[in-house]
């Protein structure tokens, strides 16, 4: 008896083994492919202009005249063209490499790194993405070739985030794009473009602002920090208790935001970290309320926002609320009346009260007629990365019939000017150089009766 | 000297601001610990009886509580229709686990069947998810109403969905215990308890009051679940991670005491929220749980001490 199980333990043991070497091997081989080859760092030289293609080696070529069909963004000077050798050629030195991962003869895939298990749900950003992808091949997709997002769940988990990331470079994807992945992105930011991977769009975090072939379209949230303390004096904000989710890019944005109150002589109470999964807030409604705090200035995921409001409610204590992230349609069904009267901001253009808008109708169509059961979870990061994927899909038709690779979508992207986003953002531009950092304005917002409003134009820090 | 002085100036304000919060922050630890004393008396039940430490509570807790919603939120029927869903589903999962996988390992280690109860964990929050989604945005199905009373002399307004779960927390941990005291069905569990071979002898069913047992604290932490989740997330994870709480309360309890795991739950809950009054740093509260979990298995369980039970 005790040998026959011995010898099934022993058989299974080899087969574990054996699994192991294979599946070990075949990741070894699948990550050491030159498809992902390691990028220091776009030159300069990496411009849109014929005669600036500085990553010129042999396989990269300038050709003029192939004008961007149905962009809606205008390049200076010509239009970069990369002419690659092969689809597997060698890495440009000091640029993007010509290689083309993700690029076949019908379809360019892409990846996504997303929370979609967790506190968060940053499923409506992958749809999102998705809708408009979907939009674009129903109109035949660019230059022939369809989109497609590969995504991956990060579970609002550093490590899985890696772990997608690792996945996603094994799949052979062009470019990051439209990606949400609350504590991924800041570690994994680095970690894509140290492997040549093109980053366009995300939530924010400082990280996507560092690196020369990270293309944000949103503002960085230290640019929000900056520009709520701003605000606060404007609002007649004196004694604030600061509430800020306890993430890990969290430190150089909570230090904006202290430094702009500060330079604003406003003198905050308390500040508290939270974690996304804290469920109750009524310690920090009686503390704010104990200390005398005229209102609370506060970076939280919408749903924690539904609890501190809850809890301010319960309390009958009701400090003016001033939030990034607060316009969220599902959210704003918990909050009830507690958030008639609170203040936001938003770096693009408020859906609520511009729902005829040409790039609100456009963005709300394309969710509702592919993933209707998503329009009420849009929000700011939905909308963000609704633009990141219209700057992706722009920078592709910017390359034209020419061969997409991860340094012609560099060259493109970095030739982008007032990219017309039809009014959802001020128009973005790039430009080669160390980091990008497109879009620092906002509109001041307020909720009217369960409505979120517009009150100011655009203001930028 | 005059550093120091500068920096008592300094935090004197704060520190006084700190302390006249106590009396507040009592009452929300309290209400808190009640959350966990709910979330533990089944845990209790089913030890005391089985010998089996349930690692699966919280789980059962929370796909109890999804049935709720969907029988309540999703469908629209009332509250209740939708705690009754959740207390009969809770209940037939509890014999599930206990028919199907504990009962057939009966002759095994207690270790064991603590594996296969974090199995039935994996499995029901990877079905819930599937059913229902992964993340945190369910509503909870609501069945007291939040708006609360302000209690005279902290100031505090306490909810009566708040309220409710304290004292039904102590309602189903004096109750059980009057169960296990004063009825024919608690004298057979405490019988089984002490020893299976012996109550067997006196024609006791062990299997249909291990049963029971399983089934009973199963539909406790429905309950639990229906009640807790306005509270916290709403999710395949918070609820079942609130029985690592759970098990923190069950041990002050020694896992054999109703009432001295409600004032484990208690306990628990003001020493999380006592530090929130001077620390702002997330994570203290998680940090105190672990810390109290570490000093009773190390006072409690010490070698010397009397046994809990045995398995």
């Amino acid at each position: 008896m005790n040998s026959s199980r011995e010898r099934i333990a022993v058989i299974f043991m080899t087969a574990s083994v054996v699994m192991t070497l294979v599946l070990g091997g075949a990741v070894v081989h699948a990550l050491g492919r030159p498809a992902t080859p390691v990028v220091l760092g776009a030159r300069s030289g990496v411009s849109g202009s014929a005669s600036g293609a500085g990553a010129s080696t042999a396989t990269t070529v300038a050709a003029s005249g192939a004008s961007a069909t149905g962009s809606s963004s205008s390049a200076t000077g010509s239009s970069p063209q990369t002419a690659s050798s092969g689809a597997r050629s060698t890495s440009v030195s000091g640029g993007l490499s010509t290689a083309a991962p993700g690029v076949t003869a019908n379809t360019i895939t892409v990846g996504g790194i997303f929370d979609e298990t967790g506190p968060f749900d940053a499923t409506v950003e992958r749809d999102t993405v998705r809708a408009y992808f979907d939009t674009v091949n129903a109109q035949g997709g660019v230059n022939g070739h369809k989109l497609q997002l590969l995504d991956c769940d990060s579970g609002y988990d550093p490590a899985r985030a890696h772990q997608c990331s690792q996945q996603l470079l094994s799949e052979n994807i062009l470019a990051m794009v439209g990606w949400l992945s609350v504590s991924g992105e800041q570690p994994e930011t680095p970690y894509l473009t140290g492997q040549g991977v093109p980053v366009i769009g995300g939530l924010g975090v400082p990280a996507e602002f560092a690196s020369p072939i990270s293309w944000p379209v949103t503002d960085n949230l230290v640019t929000y920090g900056t520009a709520m303390g701003d605000h606060a004096k404007d609002l007649n904000i004196h004694a604030p208790g600061l509430v800020i989710l306890n993430a890990n890019f969290i430190a150089p944005v909570q230090q904006s935001l202290e430094d702009s109150l500060q330079h604003n002589g406003i003198a905050w109470k308390s500040v508290d970290q939270v974690d996304p999964t804290k469920p109750d807030y009524t310690d920090i409604a009686v503390k704010l309320e104990s200390e005398g705090a005229d209102s609370c200035i506060a970076a939280l995921d919408p749903f924690s926002y539904a609890r501190l409001l809850e809890a301010f409610d319960r309390q009958n204590f009701h400090p003016q609320l001033f939030g990034l992230g607060l316009d969220k349609a599902s959210a704003n069904q918990q909050y009830g009346n507690a958030v008639y009267g609170a203040q936001s901001l938003t770096p693009l253009l408020e859906p609520q009260d511009h729902q005829s808008q040409a790039g609100i109708a456009a963005y709300y169509g394309a969710v509702q007629k592919y993933y209707p059961s998503q329009v009420a979870n849009l929000d700011v990061y939905s909308e963000g990365e609704w633009v990141a994927a219209e700057v992706f899909v722009d920078a592709l038709r910017l390359i034209g019939t020419a061969p997409v690779t991860r340094q012609s979508l560099g060259t493109a992207l970095n030739s982008l000017k007032n990219v017309d986003t039809q009014g959802l953002t001020q128009p973005i531009s790039y430009a080669p150089g160390n980091t990008h950092d497109p879009n620092r304005c906002f509109q001041w917002i307020h909720n009217v009766s369960g409505t979120w409003t517009t009150y100011s134009n655009w203001n930028c820090f | 000297m005059d550093h120091v002085l500068q920096l008592e100036l300094l935090l004197a304000p704060v520190l006084a601001s700190s302390w006249s919060l106590l009396p507040a922050f009592t009452v929300i630890g309290l209400v808190l610990g009640g959350v966990y004393a709910m979330a533990a008396i089944g845990v209790v039940l089913i030890f005391r009886v089985s010998g089996v430490l349930n690692f699966a509570h919280g789980a059962v807790a929370m796909f109890s509580t999804f049935i709720a919603y969907q029988v309540s939120v999703l469908w629209g029927a009332p509250g209740w229709l939708g705690l009754i869903a959740a207390v009969a589903a809770g209940s037939v999962i509890g014999l599930c686990i206990e028919a199907f996988t504990i009962r057939p390992l009966a002759n095994r280690p207690p270790l064991t069947k603590v594996v296969v109860t974090i199995g039935w964990l994996l499995v029901l929050q990877t079905l819930a998810g599937k059913i229902w989604g992964a993340t945190a945005y369910h509503r909870p199905v609501q069945l007291v109403s939040r708006n609360g009373f302000r209690l005279p002399i902290v100031h505090l307004v306490v909810g009566y969905d708040q309220l409710t779960t304290f004292i039904v927390a102590l309602a189903l941990a004096l109750g059980t215990a009057a169960l296990l005291r004063y009825t024919q069905l608690g004298t057979a569990m405490r019988a089984v308890a002490d020893n299976p071979a012996t109550a067997r002898l006196w024609g006791i069913s062990v299997n249909r009051v291990t049963a029971a047992s399983w089934m009973a604290g199963s539909a406790m932490a429905a309950i639990a679940g229906v009640l807790i989740t306005p509270l916290i997330n709403f999710d395949n994870y918070s609820l079942t991670i609130v029985v690592i709480d759970a098990f923190a309360a069950a041990l002050i309890g020694r896992l054999t005491s109703l009432p001295m795991t409600v004032v484990g739950g208690m306990f628990l809950g003001l020493a999380q929220t006592y530090p929130r009054a001077f620390f702002s740093s997330a994570g203290i509260g998680e940090l105190v749980t672990f810390l109290m979990v570490l000093a009773t298995l190390a006072v409690l369980f010490r070698p010397g001490a009397r046994k809990v039970r045995a398995a």
